[in-house]
Order: C-alpha cells, then structure tokens, then sequence
C-alpha cells in the first residue's frame, strides 16, 4: 500500500514537474510570438515609411523632369526668338549688300561690299547650324518621308559643289554602283544636307586630286535597301588620335584648323546626328597626307517612281508679267523683297503693310503670287491666308510664305493653312530665282 | 544554457539510470523550478552542474566521466535532430571548424542572447587544434563532443586536452 502511495506520489510530482515545463514552454511561445508580431508592425511601420519617402522622392523627381523639359522649351523658344529676331535685320543686311554691290562702286567699296556680304552669309550659316542642332538635340527635328532618288539628290550636291572644286582645281568625281534602286523613302533635305556637307569638307581639306563621292547598296531586300555612300578624298587626312573629336559639336580638328579653313565646327556633329535620326551610323577612315573618306549608312524603304513625281503649276503666261503682292510689315524687308524682285524683271508690283489690307485687296483686284509674311499685325499671315483661300475668286493666287521662322512645325502650319510654297528669311536671291521660275500659270 | 541540455540531460538519465535515478538528482540538486525544463528555454548552467555533481555523488562515477559521456550522447542527439548541419559535411574536421562560423551562427539566429562557448580552429594535415573558450567550465563537455562526432564520422581520434588557463582548454587532436 505504501508502495504504491510512493509511486504514485512520484508520479504526481512528474506529472507537475512536465505541467511546469509546458506551462513554460507556453509562456516563451508566447514571448516569441509577441516579439515576431513587434517586429512585424515595425517592419511595416518602416515600409510604409519608405513608401513614404519613395513618394516624395518621384514627386521631386518628377518636378525636376518638368523642370527640365520646360527649361529645354524655353531654350529652343529662346532660340527660335533669337533666330527670327538676327534673320530679320541680317536679311536687310545681306539683301542691301548684294544690292549696293550692284550700284556704280570703285574697286575698294566693291571689296568692302563683298566682305559685309561674306560675313553676313557665315552668320547666316552659323545660325542655322546652332538652330539645326537644337532641334535635333531637343528632339523637334522630323524626318520627312517621302520618296526620293538618291542619284538624282547625290547629283544635285556635286552640281552645287562644282563651282568651290573647280575653283580649287580639285575633281569632283562620283562612283555609283549599279545596285542602287531608283527610289526609297526619305529626306531629301536632310540627306543633302548631310551629302553636301561632307563634300564641302572633303574639297576644302583637300589641295590637289580628288574627291569621289561613292554610293551603293550594301543590302536589299523586297521592301528596304541598306545604303553605304561615302566621300573619299586625297587630302591632307586626320591624325588618329584627333578623329574621336570630329563628331563632337564645336571640335574642329585644331583651333589652327578654324583660322586656316574656317567653319563653325558644327557640320559633322550635325551630320552625324541626322545620320543617327536616319538609323544609320557615321564613320572614318583616315591617313595623314593621303586623304581621309567619311562614310555613312542609312536604311531606307523602298519607294515607287509615281510618289516621287512632283506636279507643279502648269503654264501659258510670260512670268515676268506676274502680278506680284508682298504682305510685309518690315519696311527693309519689303525693300529688300521689291528691289531683288525688280531685279528678276518683275514690275507688277504692290506692297501691303498687313494682313488686313492684304485680304481687302482682293475686294476688287487679284493677284498671281503673294509674298505673305506669317508674323504682321491685324491679321496674320496664315489667317490672311484662309480668308483668301476662302473667296470665290476665277483664279486662286500662288501664296509664298516668307518667314524668318525656319522650324518644320511652320513649314506645317503654312501648308494647313493654304500656303503653297516657303521662303525663309533672309531670303536667298538663287532660291528667290528658282521658286519664281517653277512657277507656272 | 540552452534548455535543450537539460532536456537531453534527463533523458539519458532516464534511459541509463532510470526514473527513479532523475526524480532524486533533481531533489538533491535543489532546482529552483523543480525540474521542469522546456528545450527553447534558457536556464543557468550551475542547474546542470548541481545535477551532475548528484549524480556522480549517488552512481559513484567521476563528474568528468560523467560529462564526457553526456557530451558524447548529445552529440548523436544534435545529429538526429538537426540532420541539415550534416548535409555535405564529409568528416569531423570539416564538422569541427565549421561550428563556430555555421552551427553558432544558426543558433544566434533563433537565440540572439544565447551565451555560446568559443572555439578558435587550426588544421594542419593530420592535426586539429581546437582551443575551448568558456566561463563554464564545460571542457569535459566538449572533449565528449569532439568523441561523438569522431564516431559519428567514423574516424580514430587521439586527444591530448591541456588547460590554457582558467577559462580555456586545448584540445590537440591527431586522426589516426
């Protein structure tokens, strides 16, 4: 009896002994438990926290990029301003230059002449580069697409060139190899702006030989073609270590290379940026003292013969008896306007200070062209524009828009707004000739 | 120390000695909780050196017998627990530097105020160096360990243990 009072005594004083040790298995489950839900609130206090900070931070992000984005704006609007405003008087500067320089002037006054109109064309020249690059840096620049032979465009660039080679005794030759489709989508501008560059280049670095400028198609498909054109010459080349310069704006080889051949320093940069925006890449190949040949790719779709075909204005009437109206509120500038019309032969002049007198004119007469500033008082040029496009007239007239704006976006406007052709300012006496001379009646 | 002594402690008393044998060591030892041990727990260490001073008193073998064997049964209960420290670990002198870095790491983890004895390794051939840091006193424990692993690993050990000072002991080990 005793014995089993023992053991069961014993047995109680285990089974106490195992209550105990749950009980405090329990009580650290609980402590655990109640440190991991501490350490999750904390954990979320700190989450929320950096959602938090996370927040703010794009937000300031944010309102830099806005920043930033409208200080690009303003600086191409600060640009475009600036460029309007230097076109305007520079037009009247050159326009008069070219004008007293055909006036009765001694040997000295023709020579002064000549550099006042020298310099106000490297001006004219500078800006556009500055402008160009702008507009691609900020992304405003447009391709246009349409379609286009790259013979013919490649042709044109040498016909331009020809004068400066000849002048440097220097031969201009082209190799085009018989892969070259006829037509495919592209810039014409751009390209021959790119082309004419590099050729320009190659015929100012080069003193005696040549200058070839090559074009084929490195791969065609049914639908694209992958051009190669390059301009080879045998000049006085690039040392190695100055070619990763060349592409870089304002980086001339040297600052010698500026003093002895001119130049902005802008032209390759360009280039080889409207060679980027063209999805082709811009390269050299170079050997001090045995010449240097830029090359560059674009792909390009290929384009059929009838989209490339331009119509024009078709014609009976002599040109030089075209009634000519000039919409004008700058007084140079409708000097300067009038006086190289005279020169071209034109006489049936009139000259009108806004858009408002503009449209009323044509109450009660009508004329063949119109020069049409875009920017006067009253009416503008564009809505001067409509107004006449919207009369019932027996004969619409030819509306030239003359502008010192020289961006794609008026070039657009213009056209929406009924405008047949562009002329930007300061106007260019050749490209004056050429436009006048398409035009057809 | 870690409950999980203590726990394991018992139950090789149980096994070798009995119930009976437990429940008088845990008088003798005068616990402050009676003996009632949880394995997450953590307790102070002399508990367990009361209990094992009881128990050599009662089975009239030596304390450092006592806890060498101890330290050798605990070893095969760490590998039947925690079989993921074995995993790769091809023989004991891998398993014996690794503690420090790996096995005490893992423990800190889930016992961030566990109070870990030191070990400092150094392996040359043939010669493991183990030097045992603690103001515990537990070399004898340790010593055991070092057996079971080298029977776990099935390798022949010599061990020549000499005590640095008052809280650190040698182990010189040389493989067979």
């Amino acid at each position: 009896m005793t014995e089993i009072a023992v053991t069961v005594e014993k047995l109680q004083r285990r089974l106490e002994r195992e209550k105990r040790a749950k009980q405090e298995a329990e009580r650290l489950l609980e402590e655990k438990s109640l440190d991991l839900y501490q350490a999750n609130q904390q954990l979320l206090l700190f989450t929320a926290d950096l959602e938090k900070i996370v927040e703010l931070r794009t937000n300031e992000l944010k309102m830099a990029l806005m920043k930033a984005e409208a200080a690009t704006r303003a600086k191409t609007d600060f640009l475009a301003t600036i460029s309007h405003e230097i076109r305007t008087p520079l037009n009247g500067v050159i326009g008069m230059a070219r004008i007293l320089s055909d006036t009765l002037l001694d040997d000295e006054q023709q020579n002064y002449v000549h550099v006042i109109d020298t310099c106000g064309k490297t001006l004219l020249s500078l800006i556009n580069d500055i402008l160009d690059l702008t507009k691609i840096e900020s992304g405003n620049l447009e391709l246009e697409q349409r379609a286009i032979s790259i013979v013919d465009e490649c042709n044109s660039c040498l016909k331009i060139l020809n004068e400066q080679a000849t002048k440097q005794q220097i031969r201009l030759e082209k190799a085009y190899a018989s892969n070259i489709p006829a037509y495919l989508l592209g810039d014409a501008t751009r390209l021959k702006q790119i082309v004419t560059n590099l050729l320009s280049n190659a015929i100012k670095f080069t003193h005696h030989g040549k200058v070839t400028l090559s074009v084929e198609a490195v791969e065609i498909s049914n639908t694209n073609v992958a051009l190669k054109i390059s301009v080879s010459d045998t000049g006085i080349g690039i040392a190695p270590d100055k070619i990763d310069r060349l592409f870089k704006p304002f980086s001339q080889v040297d600052s010698s290379t500026t003093r002895k051949y001119g130049g902005t320093g802008l032209g390759l940069a360009i280039c080889a940026k409207l060679v980027n925006l063209m999805g082709g890449n811009i390269g050299v190949e170079s050997e001090p003292g045995k010449g240097t040949t830029f090359f560059f790719t674009l792909t390009a779709q290929l384009a059929t013969q009838e989209i490339a075909t331009k119509t024009n204005h078709v014609i009976q009437q002599e040109n030089k008896q075209l009634s000519i109206l000039i919409a004008e509120d700058n007084l140079i500038n409708q000097k300067v306007l009038q006086i190289s019309l005279k020169k071209l032969g034109f006489t049936q002049i009139t000259i009108v200070n806004d858009g408002m007198q503009c449209v009323e004119l044509f109450n009660h007469q009508t004329f063949d062209v119109i020069f049409m500033d875009m920017q006067m008082p009253r009416i503008d040029g564009l809505d001067a524009t409509r107004i006449i496009r919207s009369l019932n007239l027996e004969k619409q007239p030819h509306i030239i828009a003359l502008t010192a704006n020289a961006f794609q976006e008026d070039v657009k406007l213009c056209n929406e707004a009924g405008m047949d052709d562009f002329l930007a300012k300061p106007l260019d006496a050749k490209i004056l000739k050429e436009k006048l001379k398409l035009l057809k009646f | 120390m870690k409950g999980m002594v203590f726990t394991e402690f018992f139950s090789l008393v149980e096994t070798a000695f009995g119930e009976d044998m437990l429940d008088d060591i845990i008088d003798d030892a005068n616990l402050p909780n009676g003996g009632a041990y949880t394995a997450v727990g953590t307790y102070n260490h002399m508990e367990l050196v009361a209990m094992v001073i009881a128990l050599s008193t009662r089975s009239e073998i030596p304390v450092p017998d006592l806890v060498k064997t101890f330290g050798t049964y605990l070893f095969g209960r760490f590998v039947a627990l925690y079989p993921n420290f074995f995993d790769n670990v091809t023989d004991s002198f891998v398993f014996l530097s690794g503690i420090e870095n790996i096995i005490h790491a893992e423990v800190l983890k889930l016992y961030p105020d566990a109070n870990l004895p030191k070990f400092d390794v150094q392996i040359e051939g043939d010669e493991l160096v183990m030097i045992y840091h603690s103001n515990r006193h537990f070399a004898d424990l340790a010593e055991g360990l070092i057996i079971g692993a080298s029977q776990h690993f099935d390798e022949d050990f010599k061990i020549v243990k000499a005590d640095l000072d008052e809280n650190s002991t040698e182990f010189r080990i040389v493989r067979q």
